[in-house]
């Protein structure tokens, strides 16, 4: 999603063409080749994707490599000659691999996650091979950063930027009628959490906390959205035995992928981030720029969110897993609505005011065309930001290849 | 798949006794294979009945399978390239051909295994032989050890069809299963015969237990909550985790130790993370598969089941035979074996599903009380040992098998009172949602199955009625109690 509002901005704002290659599809895969004619080398349904990945997990990895080099090894050859080279995510990391040697470009590594992430997506013998290819690295949050120089980059190859969104816009009207779809009544207390159902969103840890609270307080009247998909397999099952088991069916909603997702999480009187790890998640952002309040373990770049108030939290941020506090703070949320309605409050201020598109993308944009001059070819963006350290960049002109690995550690959004 | 009728096999085998084809789904070192190997075992050493064993899977039981009698093993449902190949078809979109193929390797490799009187399936898993074998007795019994979510989500939907279509005899290992089946898929009562799990009683080896500790960290004082069984959701590794953190901040000055024994899965659960995270690493111990676990059952103190779905675990069984007092949630069969909720009767301990705090606060005096630490640990180990005990289970198992091999109707129907969940789900029945395993169509035999439904709604159930055939309320559950 971020690379969405980002290259976004970049086409109203700058004159920069940039080409779009996606390395496997995803649920945004039409936005981005409808607005971007985004090229997308690894289709959510190929089954040629499917036949290397069996190929891989069967040990037959030079028929697997074979067939790798074939999918994606033309699309990068085509753009060897860009000046810069996006890759957004760890996961797109692996398109280093087919650029050729002759190529001039600047590759520059946006990273959005954190270590176990890292693991499961690349390993370490990739990272340790594909790394050195990276000539700068953006981390979402100083988290990652730190993930990043425990991982051997050094700290001035490194600049932060923390994930944006767009301002999300919501009717009221709308948000009644999701309340009412749902069958969740007006006195009800709605807690959500957000994301692709797996171990890293830890939507069972999600119906723990709803456990918990009902084990605490059975007679208030909670309800329990989980917004994203998907529904018909075996995590959006897990969590619908977990809930029926307990006998709160009723009170839990499973919305799948959804295009309505912002009204249903304007919808929410608290969000519950239960995710084992999240560098930056964006839904904290637009869940706190709709005046929902955050509660969240301490998993990530949250700490860094709530912190950002000074003295005065952004979001509650409880122990790892601990959901026995977790509950309780999210009771607390209820029991007292003028304290929700501060933090909710001053998390608003703080995202309107400084994790907009309007403020994320150029500050982004100042770092890329500092390390590359060229794309800022009228100047009128750079000169607006901060000076930053620079690198040598490469002299020949041409367009920016922007590389987007697997879409779910990238934004939160269930769009 | 043609079915022969009784006579013809008759004719085929005059003079000879049944001739009974027993099918594992794997041969691992879980629940269902290993009560059947000890079946099959007992079988051998005590009855003649003239049977084979096929096997759908390999795993580290396999050797012992095949000294209990001939065996096929076919990688129908394993881990081979070809089973990875057929796999990746069905992701890729091309699930129909991955079946097929699946389906056509595996009868090449059983077409050998014909005129059985009856086939015998261990778990619903198995059911994809019913597809494979050149020939379906007339007498099939499927030995179901798998609840709700399993049979909704994880049954396929073309073995699932083919189990409700072939079988005349339904064991099921629990009083929830069988409440599962009749509410659930609505399977006539009187074909189905409730025997519960059983075993053969761990044997620590004598002066093990100090090793073990030492093996592992974990000093002489301190005491050992176990948990065991696959890394997966359902076992509730993760609970398990909870479970110890929860410990730790109610009593932090409690020397207490959380040993999981059990193999890692495909589902990667990040145990290992989370308890660095969570800061209990020091005192959780994820000791994985062994190959004789009792030596690690015999240093625990408590069983933990932390178990989100269990029919009848035969790891509480095990730890129980050892006098180990087991704590669960309610989560399955662990509500019947716990029996009567009364402190001085009750044979376990069970909290309501998923209150890791409640579960927290029942080990706690468990932990700090010896005595009462014995007592319920003594219920539970009698229990175990006048019932579920493969010299005591098996035998009854085995008649089971004899009286649908002569068509007699079973005499064990679904045994005990079953708490309020067990019975919402008996009478919720067609209403209730069902997922997408795929259509269930309905079947030329008397077992129709419910209606597919293609959403997933999360309505309340259904109360309880006891007018509707398929209802299944305490006083319907008569029948033999196990002593």
């Amino acid at each position: 999603m971020m690379l969405l509002h980002f290259l976004r901005w970049m086409a109203r704002e700058t004159d920069v063409e940039a080409e779009v290659v996606l390395l496997h599809g995803g649920h945004m895969e039409a936005t981005f080749s409808a607005e971007f004619d985004a090229r997308v080398l690894g289709a959510s349904t190929s089954r040629l994707w499917m036949v290397e990945r069996g190929l891989h997990n069967l040990g037959v990895k030079k028929a697997a490599n074979a067939l790798a080099y074939a999918r994606v090894g033309p699309a990068m050859w085509s753009h060897r000659a860009a000046p810069l080279v996006l890759l957004n995510s760890v996961g797109s990391l692996p398109a280093l691999r087919f650029l050729p040697r002759t190529a001039s470009s600047t590759n520059v590594l946006y990273i959005h996650e954190m270590d176990q992430s890292f693991e499961r997506t690349i390993g370490d013998s990739a990272w340790q091979l594909l790394s050195p290819k990276v000539d700068h690295f953006i981390s979402c949050a100083d988290v990652v950063t730190d993930v990043l120089v425990r991982r051997g980059v050094s700290p001035e190859r490194i600049t932060r930027h923390y994930g944006f969104i767009e301002e999300p816009q919501v009717d009221p009207l709308r948000v009644a009628h999701v309340r009412r779809r749902m069958g969740i009544s007006d006195d009800a207390f709605v807690i959500g959490g957000m994301g692709r159902p797996d171990w890293r969103k830890a939507p069972e840890v999600f119906a723990r906390v709803a456990s918990a609270l009902t084990h605490i307080r059975p007679d208030l009247p909670i309800h329990y959205v989980w917004i994203g998909g998907p529904v018909d397999s075996s995590p959006g099952w897990q969590l619908a035995h977990d809930f029926e088991t307990l006998g709160i069916a009723d009170r839990f909603h499973l919305t799948g992928e959804i295009e309505d997702a912002v009204d249903v999480l304007a919808a929410l009187d608290a969000f519950a981030l239960t995710s084992r790890e999240d560098a930056y998640p964006l839904a904290v952002l637009e869940a706190s720029a709709l005046g929902v309040p955050v509660v969240s373990f301490e998993n990530g770049g949250i700490t860094e969110f709530a912190a950002a108030g000074g003295g005065h939290p952004l979001a509650t941020v409880v122990p790892y897993l601990d959901v026995h506090s977790m509950a309780d703070e999210l009771l607390r949320l209820y029991t007292e609505p003028g304290r929700a309605d501060a933090i909710a409050d001053r998390a608003r201020q703080f995202v309107v005011t400084n994790r907009l598109v309007e403020q994320g993308a150029p500050a982004l944009f100042g770092t890329l065309a500092t390390l590359v001059p060229q794309l800022d070819q009228r100047g009128d963006v750079v000169t607006r930001l901060p000076d930053r350290s620079a690198v040598p960049a490469p002299s020949l002109p041409g367009d920016v290849e922007i590389t987007s690995g697997a879409s779910s550690d990238v934004g939160d959004s269930a769009r | 798949m043609p079915k022969r009728s009784r006579t013809a096999v008759a004719t085929e085998r005059t003079g000879r006794g049944p001739r009974v084809l027993f099918v594992s789904h794997e041969a691992s070192r879980t629940g269902a294979p290993v009560m059947f190997l000890h079946f099959l075992r007992w079988l051998k050493d005590n009855t003649d009945l003239d049977f084979e064993i096929l096997l759908l899977a390999g795993g580290p039981l396999a050797d012992d399978f095949a000294a209990v009698a001939p065996l096929t093993h076919i990688e129908a449902l394993g881990t081979s390239a070809r089973s990875y190949l057929e796999g990746g078809l069905a992701k890729a979109g091309l699930p129909k051909l991955g079946d097929r193929l699946k389906v056509s390797r595996s009868r090449q490799a059983v077409d050998h295994l014909r005129c059985f009187d009856a086939l015998y399936l261990n778990s619903t898993t198995s059911a994809v032989a019913l597809r494979i074998l050149p020939e379906i007795p007339p007498v099939v019994v499927s030995h179901v050890h798998e609840l709700d979510a399993a049979f909704r989500y994880w049954f396929p939907e073309n073995d699932r069809r083919a189990m409700l279509d072939h079988t005349t005899r339904f064991v099921s290992c629990a009083g929830a299963v069988a409440v599962n089946l009749i509410g659930g898929w609505r399977i006539p009562r009187d074909t189905i015969a409730t025997h519960y799990e059983f075993i053969v009683p761990p044997a620590p080896t004598a002066g093990s237990a100090a090793k073990v500790r030492a093996d592992l960290g974990i000093p002489e004082s301190a005491t050992i909550i176990g948990g065991a069984g696959s890394v997966i959701w359902r076992k509730g590794p993760d609970l398990f985790l909870q479970l110890a953190a929860t410990v730790r901040r109610l009593r932090p000055d409690l020397d207490a130790h959380f040993v999981w024994v059990g193999g890692a899965s495909d589902e990667k659960v990040p145990t290992r993370v989370d308890a660095q995270r969570m800061g209990i690493d020091d005192r959780v111990h994820f000791v994985g598969e062994v190959a004789k676990p009792d030596d690690i059952y015999g240093i625990y103190d408590v069983f933990a089941l932390t178990s989100r779905e269990d029919p009848y675990p035969l790891v509480m069984l095990e730890s129980a035979s050892l006098g180990v007092p087991v704590v669960s949630f309610a989560n399955g069969g662990a509500v019947e074996f716990a029996g009567r909720p009364e402190a001085a009767e009750r044979r376990a301990i069970v909290v309501p599903y998923l209150d890791v705090e409640a579960m927290a606060e029942a080990l706690i005096p468990l932990v700090e009380n010896e005595g009462e630490r014995r007592a319920l640990g003594r219920r539970g180990q009698r229990h175990v040992l006048a019932n579920h005990t493969t010299e005591v289970a098996a035998p009854a198992l085995y008649q089971e098998l004899r009286s649908a091999l002569s068509g007699a109707p079973t005499t064990r129907r679904s045994l005990a009172p079953l708490p309020p969940r067990e019975r919402r789900l008996a009478s919720a029945g067609p209403d209730r949602p069902v997922g997408s395993a795929g259509p269930v169509s309905k079947t030329r035999s008397p077992f129709v199955a419910p209606a597919e439904q293609s959403s997933m709604s999360f309505s309340k159930p259904a109360p309880l009625d006891d007018s509707t055939d398929s209802t299944a309320g305490p006083d319907d559950f008569a029948g033999p109690l196990p002593q």
